[in-house]
């Protein structure tokens, strides 16, 4: 017993990388994108001060060229260029000249205080979900009422997530809401896939495109293709539409410069131009298909969900083959030892999704009784009636009891005597 | 799991720090500016004053520099732990989460998956989302089932409602559930439940409870007689309690103050609701998933070590590699498996469990194996010692 509901924590905490690995790629890219802002500003902050200061100080040539040189080097090299003419500054303007410096620190802060919730609700949300991650950590077993309940959030969430993979936004929103899961739901991430993906389905690329100059160092590390497949349909659209040159120029622009990964496409993206789009010739005529944007959506779905160390299909899908093949037995399909209570007893839900599954292995007997429904084992021994069925102990004396030792098999509707009951042996 | 929280911890503090700062970092360098300017246009500066080393473009200029790389220092500093954490969690998390299950067992059953989504809603009393998600994903669900979940949740809050208050006679809220089991008395019985007369025992315990201990009686004399014969040790239990209202916490009745009497008569309505409507009484999507998450790991596990060999059958016909564990509550067959052949019987005729002489049970092959053939041969039980033969053998059906 004690081994059967033993919980195997380690290997549970497993099946959840992607709860947190969307919040963290998430923070990632946040974080990074603050850091260049920063960066950015701040060191043409530095650069525009100093020189700044020299061309203030080049007001009197000749009369500040040490004490100059000696501060601009320090501040920027660049800055040691002799001053001309144009670039002497009055006081006045050099004030001008702060004003707008200080108006861009302004927009600065601006930014980064309205961005600043692209960092802080990651890191709420990977707070949120590692104290979920411990709840389970300090579950004892299987068959303890905390593994239940933490079960039950975990189906919220499972349900949820499939919910939102099928674009169904709306009931999404609502389970968070009332399973109180808000935080261990990404919903923002998979409006965004349906955005893009609707805007790809209606032939529009500049969304994807958008989205792949975001996560540009992540495609790169998982070798993406959909930045490139995506010019290119950008590119057979111009040739669909007979704007040759524009297509041309096109090409050069953005197909050429990865013309060292993508030489085949390359060469037959150029021949393109001697095919019509009403070509029968393959595999130019796949590649003027408009399917193909179908296909180009479906490739940014996966790289997105890679991306994020999303499972390929809805966790809810893999979950319930698990589980429903554990539960499956030969007898769910045969009318005469179907259980009220065995999921894949259901032919209408259940027994349906697990029509193409394998069914459960056993190396041990185990049987249940049909007329109270419990496990008989040693605790509660098999009897045999005289016809043949088997009932568990516990539950005959309790019909007998009630029935002056008389016992109706519910399954034949004989009657016979508790005495009559025979001890099975099952091995 | 603590490490990775331990890094978070980390990350997350820096984090705060690293935003306050760059804030702080802003505003200084924006006040030195502004003072800067001020300095510049208010005081009249001539042009030689410009150019001394500490002019005050000169000093802010400085400052900058130092303003920027301290920030840009700080911000590295903050990508650092970030990367910890992030290879923390690359680290934690190893699994191949891709692999170890069929992509297409469920093709084409979306529309049976949603259905029985949009079942589990209903099921566990969310009607918000049940009404959200059969709009959106087009689904047809016959009304008739939410309303009877309606009422079956309806029930169950004012049962809620009496296990909290729970003290005053007449409370009302048991009423539904009471009335609920009396117009199904005669399905109850035939599942052998004996809800109605536990809602009336709790009733009782209430008014035993009650500032007026008496009222007890009054219930039970009402009340109990339907029950005479079903129930009748345990009204004499009930009245003898009586005896000790004044002090039931002390008395050997002390059991009927338990607070599990009231979930349990919950779980046992549920139960006996669902049976009626002829549905499982445990979520079945929750078994199923709860089943489902205690297994994947096994599974992914089997898919890693049998990768490219044959074995993993993930068709039809075919077994999961591996037995999976599941807890006896969530066991609804009957699997038997003969001793002998160690073949797992399939629940049809062909190869039926037989029951010999001395109890002991086999399949019906081996059982043949046995004899040789011949069903008036003797053989020795390969279990105990007694001999049977095939002839006087019987089936079983468990």
């Amino acid at each position: 017993m004690g081994d059967k509901t033993k919980l195997n924590h380690e290997a549970l905490l497993q099946l959840e990388q992607p709860l947190i690995s969307v919040p963290l790629e998430h923070l990632r890219k946040a974080l990074r994108s603050s850091q260049r802002l920063v960066e950015r500003e701040l060191s043409l902050l530095a650069t525009q001060a100093s020189e700044l200061a020299s061309k203030a100080a080049a007001v009197t040539p000749g009369a500040g060229t040490v004490p100059l040189s000696e501060h601009a080097g320090h501040a920027n090299s660049g800055a040691e260029s002799s001053p001309t003419q144009s670039s002497i500054l009055s006081p006045e303007e050099a004030a001008t000249q702060l004003s707008i410096m200080i108006e861009r620190m302004q927009k600065l802060k601006k930014k980064l205080v309205e961005t600043a919730p692209d960092s802080t609700l990651p890191l709420h949300r990977t707070r949120a979900r590692l104290a979920h991650l411990d709840d389970l950590a300090h579950v004892p077993a299987t068959d303890s009422p905390e593994y239940s309940r933490w079960c039950k959030v975990r189906l919220d969430r499972v349900l949820a997530e499939y919910l939102l993979r099928k674009g169904w936004g709306t009931s999404a929103a609502t389970l968070s809401k009332v399973g109180g899961i808000e935080d261990l739901t990404d919903i923002e991430l998979f409006s965004q896939v349906r955005r893009i993906e609707q805007a790809l389905e209606s032939h529009s690329s500049a969304e994807c495109l958008a989205w792949c100059t975001d996560n540009k160092s992540g495609l790169k590390k998982i070798k993406s293709t959909l930045e490139f497949q995506l010019r290119l349909q950008d590119y057979i659209e111009l040739i669909r539409s007979r704007r040759t040159s524009e297509a041309l120029a096109y090409a050069r622009k953005h197909l050429a410069p990865q013309a060292e990964t993508h030489m085949a496409d390359l060469q037959r993206a150029m021949a393109m131009l001697a095919f019509g789009p009403d070509t029968k010739c393959e595999p130019y005529k796949s590649l003027f298909a408009p399917t193909r944007w179908q296909t180009l959506a479906s490739q940014f779905r996966s790289d997105n969900f890679s991306l994020n160390s999303l499972t390929a299909l809805p966790l809810l899908e893999s979950t319930l083959q698990a589980g429903l093949s554990a539960l499956k037995t030969p007898m769910c399909s045969q009318r005469d030892n179907r259980s009220v209570n065995c999921p894949t007893c259901d032919p209408t839900t259940f027994g349906d999704l697990a029509e193409r599954l394998p069914r459960s292995h056993r190396v041990n007997s185990k049987l249940v009784c049909r007329m109270s429904g419990e496990v008989i084992d040693e605790h509660n021994l098999p009897m045999v009636l005289p016809n043949g069925y088997v009932y568990s102990e516990r539950a005959l004396r309790d019909a007998a009891a009630k029935h002056d030792g008389q016992i109706t098999c519910p399954r034949t509707g004989a009657i016979f005597q508790i005495s009559q009951a025979k001890k099975a042996y099952i091995t | 799991m603590e490490t990775l929280t331990k890094e978070f911890e980390r990350l997350a503090k820096k984090q705060k720090t690293v935003a306050d700062d760059t804030l702080a970092a802003l505003d200084s360098i924006i006040a030195a500016m502004t003072e800067t300017r001020d300095k510049l246009v208010r005081v009249h500066t001539d042009a030689s004053q410009l150019n001394a080393p500490d002019a005050p473009l000169f000093l802010l200029a400085t400052k900058a520099k130092t303003t920027s790389s301290q920030v840009q220092e700080s911000q590295k500093d903050l990508q650092n732990v970030f990367s910890k954490f992030s290879k923390a969690v690359d680290k934690r998390f190893k699994m191949d989460l891709n692999a170890g299950w069929n992509p297409k067992a469920f093709d084409g059953k979306d529309a049976v998956l949603a259905r029985t989504i949009a079942l589990h809603f209903i099921r566990e009393g969310r009607f918000d989302v049940a009404d959200a998600f059969v709009v959106e994903a087009g689904l047809d669900i016959p009304e008739q089932l939410k309303a009877q979940f309606v009422e079956m949740y309806h029930i169950l809050e004012a049962m809620r409602r009496a296990g909290s208050s729970g003290v005053v006679g007449s409370d009302p809220d048991l009423e539904l559930a009471l009335a609920w089991a009396r117009r199904n008395r005669e399905a109850l019985a035939a599942r052998g439940s004996s809800l109605e007369f536990d809602l009336h025992k709790c009733r009782f315990i209430q008014c035993l409870k009650s500032t007026n201990p008496l009222s007890a009686r009054e219930y039970a004399r009402q009340h109990f007689a339907d029950f005479s014969h079903s129930n009748f040790t345990e009204i004499q239990r009930l009245m003898c309690a009586l005896l000790f209202s004044t002090r039931l916490s002390t008395s050997p009745y002390a059991d009927l103050l338990h607070p599990t009497l009231f979930a349990d008569l919950h779980t046992r309505f549920v139960r006996d609701f669902c049976a009626l409507l002829g549905l499982p009484a445990d979520p079945p999507l929750l078994v199923a998933l709860q089943i489902g998450t205690a297994s994947l790991p096994r599974l992914y596990k089997m898919s890693s070590i049998m990768k490219d060999k044959s074995g993993l059958e993930w068709s039809q016909q075919g077994e999961l590699p591996v037995e999976i564990p599941v807890l006896d509550t969530q066991l609804y067959h009957s699997l038997f498996v003969c001793p002998v052949t160690k073949e797992a019987w399939n629940g049809l005729d062909e190869n039926p469990p037989m029951m010999m002489q001395c109890g002991h049970i086999i399949s019906k092959e081996a059982l043949n194996r046995l004899c040789k053939g011949n069903v008036q041969a003797r053989f020795k039980c390969p279990y105990c010692p007694q001999e049977a033969t095939a002839m006087q053998a019987i089936r079983v059906h468990f």
